[in-house]
């Protein structure tokens, strides 16, 4: 790709007494004022959010300057959906400088679901099968299962997020946790503890972004998007809200995504320095590190002990805590990933700052009904 | 207890297994049944499914959900699993152990619920299948 962020901006995820919309504003300005460009040089706006309103409607309060302002809504993926639609725009000579914008303000507790708007019967969600947190553990039981891998290594996950967001002024989480402690947790759907799952929170996150000719002249911090790819399941693949499965089951929309993002950046996993992986929760990790091809399937041990993922591990994931450390607003999620990787390609993470200089930075996320969008960044 | 969606329940009509569907173009099974085959969009023809499986994957519900969900007031934790019937696998609730007594490959056993006024069948249990007749 040609296309470059030149500006992230952030409102820090958790609970609030303002509006997911006043979340998402906040963030928009601060992308803009980052990148230091006026919202009437921006050619191109995409952005999302689930329960706070349409995004679109920010132009009320940024100016109204016309601009063409595209909503999206795609689960888990609508922030990366709007990020992409903004490359996409600024790859076709559409516009030079476009804004991604998500937020969100979610009710406490697990997403509620109604069986008619995803084509079930009623007596799905009757009988107590329409719960997101069940399909998360069912997939994470039988991935320990089939590839022998010890429960414990989903509170290694959680420790190492909860470490990185006890360290990030903006996270939600900020008490570490011991392995111990994460283990011995109320347990919620087996084998899933409490602190193993993300909260929906509230949130919002912003890019800007320009084509990368456009981002040499008028930026001195820019982050190039080397890759950016959106896929979605093939038959066979193992996703949320099924009251059945294929015989023979599929690799899912994140290898897809992952594999292609890679080739088309020209690089390998090993390249990475630095990953924001969706962490739903630490089962939902645990199978993204193969998936996205950091280590093999049943492999993810040698990667994740001895703080393997922390900041100063092999392969520092979810350097901001992720998902379990921040909660997910569901607009505003994948932003947050893009926002954290750009800041610690610039070196200004603070505390949590991964060392030696990152280079290439990977993103990636994974929602209903089954979509991933995964992006390859470098400095 | 009336449906919305279909009026003809999740049994199959001599009610002594679940309705599944068959592609009639590429052989995909699936549950519950519908019209259209979701690998290929060809016809589907109804089909029972096997009456006996056995366990692929399961948790324990230990919250109560949101509505739509129907239980008891007084909530009390339960299974839920994923059955390999051999073409399909298809979830549902498990009964008839304590919660956490659950292995993946325990053999089970289809336990359909009882029909309302319509004659149609709405739940089912995946029972535990220690050999004897069902």
């Amino acid at each position: 790709m040609s296309v470059s962020i030149i500006g992230v901006g952030l409102h820090p995820f958790g609970r609030f007494d303002i509006t997911g919309r006043e979340m998402g504003l906040i963030a928009a300005r601060e992308a803009l004022a980052d990148a230091g460009v006026e919202w009437e040089q921006v050619g191109f706006a995409a952005g999302g959010s689930r329960d706070s309103g349409y995004a679109a409607a920010l132009v009320s309060e940024l100016g109204l300057t016309g601009v063409p302002f595209m909503q999206v809504y795609n689960g888990c993926g609508t922030a990366g959906s709007a990020v992409l639609a903004c490359a996409q725009a600024i790859e076709s000579g559409a516009a030079e400088i476009a804004l991604a914008v998500g937020f969100d303000k979610h009710a406490r507790g697990a997403f509620g679901s109604n069986p008619a708007d995803y084509g079930l019967p009623m007596w799905y969600g009757r009988d107590g099968m329409m719960v997101t947190t069940q399909f998360f553990a069912l997939k994470t039981q039988r991935y320990l299962h089939e590839h022998g891998l010890d429960e414990r290594l989903l509170g290694e996950i959680t420790a190492t997020e909860l470490h990185n967001s006890s360290l990030n002024p903006n996270a939600w989480r900020r008490n570490a946790l011991s392995v111990d402690e994460i283990m011995d947790a109320q347990m919620v759907n087996d084998p899933l503890t409490s602190y193993m799952f993300c909260s929906p929170s509230e949130g919002g996150a912003a890019v800007v972004l320009a084509s990368t000719e456009v981002a040499r002249t008028i930026s001195d911090h820019a982050v190039e998007v080397r890759s950016l790819e959106f896929r979605t399941r093939r038959f066979g693949t193992f996703e949320v809200f099924n009251p059945w499965l294929a015989a023979e089951l599929t690799d899912s929309a994140t290898v897809d995504a992952a594999s292609a993002a890679f080739a088309a950046a020209g690089c390998r996993p090993s390249d990475v320095d630095v990953a924001q992986l969706q962490d739903t929760e630490a089962g939902a990790a645990l199978m993204h590190l193969a998936e996205c091809g950091f280590c093999d399937h049943g492999e993810q041990a040698e990667l994740i002990l001895d703080g393997g993922l922390g900041v100063h591990g092999r392969l520092p994931v979810n350097t901001d805590g992720g998902l379990i450390g921040n909660g997910e607003p569901i607009g505003a999620s994948g932003l947050r990933q893009i926002v954290e990787c750009v800041t610690q390609l610039q070196g200004r993470a603070g505390e949590r700052q991964v060392p030696n200089d990152p280079e290439i930075g990977f993103t990636q996320v994974y929602g209903a009904p089954g979509i991933s969008v995964c992006a390859v960044l470098s400095r | 207890m009336a449906d919305t969606s279909t009026a003809r329940g999740l049994a199959a009509a001599d009610h002594d297994a679940l309705l599944g569907a068959r592609c009639t173009a590429c052989d995909v099974q699936i549950f519950p049944a519908q019209a259209a085959c979701p690998r290929c969009g060809a016809p589907t023809a109804d089909c029972a499914l096997p009456e006996r499986g056995v366990l692929w994957s399961w948790t324990v519900q230990r919250f109560r959900p949101k509505p739509p969900y129907e239980g008891p007031d007084e909530f009390e934790p339960y299974v839920v699993g994923y059955v390999d019937l051999g073409d399909v696998k298809v979830e549902g609730r498990l009964d008839g152990r304590p919660v956490d007594a659950w292995t993946i490959g325990d053999p089970v056993r289809l336990e359909l619920g009882a029909p309302d006024d319509d004659g149609a069948v709405w739940t089912y249990r995946w029972i535990a299948d220690d050999g004897g007749a069902s």
